[in-house]
């Protein structure tokens, strides 16, 4: 466990930070850095995690890098230590990242954490002149891989997706039938 | 309505960019790969010309594969040894104004910036009680000859605050003799902490927060201690994990350039032409 | 970026003029820089081996730069930075003001050696850095 250099992230990052809203504050970076900490405390803590989308696509990086420097450089290195620290500020869940989560993925390569997308909520502000104020809110499911829940998509779920119009079983058996070959 | 029913063709195909993004399963490959290959682990540091730009939107494979290709042809022309910031480096480089066509320099390294071929080092001395500072681009035909006098590390890895400092800390003697490393012995690391002279000074040292100054708190005049106040001071962004990611090394790039390199110098010696090595590292064992 | 009006300079020969500048603290004041192009009511920057007017001790002198400290970003490969700003004096004929140098001078300045006023300074140097 040296401090060699740590491997690529293999999540999808943008190339920009976004800025998120950062509810009552003003928001900054230091602000921003705020709410995906305590993003990254809570989905530790709870092993999966629902809440806005874009949240969820800005937090994800981080919690896998959090999870990689536990995996390539062990709870003893000065640098992981000092990390774990500031994003898990209970001191609890800089344990069970050791010995919980971590040792799920040794032999594992990134990403530890997989994305989900829920159908968007749509919540009413307020009435204006008898006219209606909606708002929607992409939602997303955060979780850590290996996790004791059952699966967000199970294996009953693919069956249950399945077309019946005839074009579509055609297609798909042709397909199927291309890869097999 | 297809979208879904190909959700059942999930075990066959590769991942649709509209499936949901899924952790993996796949094992670790890149450790194996890095040990087989003889990873150093300071690359980074030995090697800081051969990492990618600091600006992710700058980051250019073709460019960085061509760039590559040039740097390791002149580096099996000349000899550029391995050295740091705070190592004592001399360099000769011609110069047609002279009789003797060539101009030797001693200094002390106080930085390397950039990557590929644009990559620079600045050497420092005091001649006369006037300080010099040259920047040299280390990848310039005209440099003849680099050679390190003495291989050693300092507590920063930018020193540029000895602009600032007392002259006696960037006086090095243009005569020195090279003091040979021993292989395989880790690379010394200075802990000199620099008294700097009576401010003002050409930045602000008390903010930077360099561990080879000495007490830059107190050297400091009021009127910098008051500004303090309203200084935004960032130290929260250490802690930005992504934006650190953005601007640093991966280790699969590193050990792709390892290769590369082992592979140049494996088909230059089997041509016969020369026996020199680019790769090695002076703090691991022959 | 470089030397411009109100750039204070050391005098680094050993005219009299130069050390009393030095000594009592009230250092070579640059006003004037002798160079093509200008930008609206902008002067041009000197760098090193360019001529310069200064306003020392009352008086004004045409000078030539001898040692400049460029910024970090308009540096260039090869070319010597000093921490100090230096001049050489000239006198109104175009002669150097002093008979020596005393601060190492950049070997790049050598280049310049076609010029009739500066081949003169350049005989009085004796150190290159």
């Amino acid at each position: 466990m040296s401090s060699a250099t740590l491997p690529r992230i293999g999540v999808t990052i943008g190339h920009v930070a976004q800025k998120l809203k950062t509810g009552g504050i003003e928001p900054s970076r230091r602000a921003r850095l705020e709410v995906l900490r305590r993003i990254v405390t809570r989905c530790v803590r709870e092993e999966r995690v629902e809440l806005k989308w874009n949240r969820a696509v800005e937090a994800r990086p981080y919690l896998e890098r959090l999870i990689q420097l536990g995996v390539e450089r062990g709870p003893l290195d000065e640098y992981t230590a000092e990390m774990m620290e500031w994003w898990l500020p209970e001191r609890d869940l800089i344990v069970k990242m050791h010995e919980v989560i971590v040792p799920r993925f040794a032999e594992i390569q990134s990403p530890y954490t997989s994305l989900y997308r829920l159908p968007p909520k749509r919540l009413q502000q307020f009435i204006q002149n008898k006219r209606e104020f909606w708002k929607r809110y992409d939602i997303g499911i955060l979780e850590i891989d290996k996790n004791p829940f059952p699966p967000v998509l199970s294996e009953n779920s693919a069956k249950n997706e399945e077309s019946p119009n005839l074009l579509n079983l055609l297609l798909t058996d042709a397909l199927k039938n291309n890869l097999e070959k | 309505m297809l979208r879904r029913s190909l959700g059942s063709l999930r075990s066959f195909s590769s991942k649709c960019k509209s499936e949901p993004q899924t952790a993996s399963k796949s094992s670790n490959t890149i450790r194996k790969e890095a040990n087989l290959v003889g990873h150093i682990a300071a690359f980074p540091e030995i090697y800081p010309d051969f990492l990618q730009s600091p600006v992710w939107n700058r980051r250019n494979a073709l460019k960085e594969e061509l760039e590559r290709r040039d740097m390791l042809e002149r580096r099996m022309n000349i000899d550029i040894p391995e050295f740091y910031v705070g190592s004592i480096v001399a360099v000769t480089s011609s110069d047609s104004n002279l009789g003797a066509k060539e101009h030797r320099f001693v200094g002390i390294c106080i930085r390397r910036e950039k990557e590929g071929l644009h990559h620079q080092f600045t050497l420092r001395n005091t001649i006369e009680g006037i300080g010099v500072e040259i920047m040299y681009d280390l990848y310039n035909p005209t440099i003849k000859k680099i050679e390190t006098l003495k291989l050693e590390k300092r507590l920063d890895s930018d020193l540029s605050y000895l602009i600032d400092a007392l002259p006696e800390y960037s006086t090095f003697d243009f005569h020195m003799e090279p003091l040979a490393h021993p292989a395989g012995t880790p690379i010394p690391i200075n802990e000199t902490k620099v008294k700097l002279k009576p401010a003002p000074w050409t930045r602000r040292w008390e903010i930077f927060g360099c561990a080879g100054i000495e007490d830059s708190w107190s050297g400091a005049t009021p009127w910098f201690k008051r500004k303090l106040q309203k200084t935004k001071v960032n130290d929260y962004e250490k802690y930005d994990l992504v934006a650190a990611y953005r601007e640093g090394s991966t280790l699969e790039h590193e050990v792709a350039v390892q290769k590369q390199i082992q592979k140049f110098e494996n088909e230059r010696h089997a041509a016969g032409l020369t026996r020199r090595r680019i790769l090695r590292s002076a703090a691991a064992a022959k | 970026m470089g030397i411009h009006r109100r750039t204070r300079l050391n005098v680094v020969d050993n005219s009299a003029l130069g050390k009393e500048a030095d000594t009592t603290g009230k250092l070579a004041y640059c006003i004037n820089v002798y160079k093509q192009g200008r930008r609206a009511k902008h002067l041009p920057h000197a760098e090193l081996g360019d001529k310069i007017l200064v306003a020392i001790r009352g008086q004004m002198r045409k000078a030539y730069v001898v040692g400049a400290n460029t910024h970090v970003h308009y540096r260039k490969h090869g070319v010597p930075v000093t921490d100090n700003n230096m001049i050489v004096l000239l006198d109104e004929e175009g002669n150097p003001l002093g008979n020596r140098i005393t601060a190492p001078i950049p070997t790049k300045l050598l280049a310049n050696r076609g010029n009739v006023q500066f081949s003169k300074v350049l005989a009085l140097a004796n150190k290159y850095i």
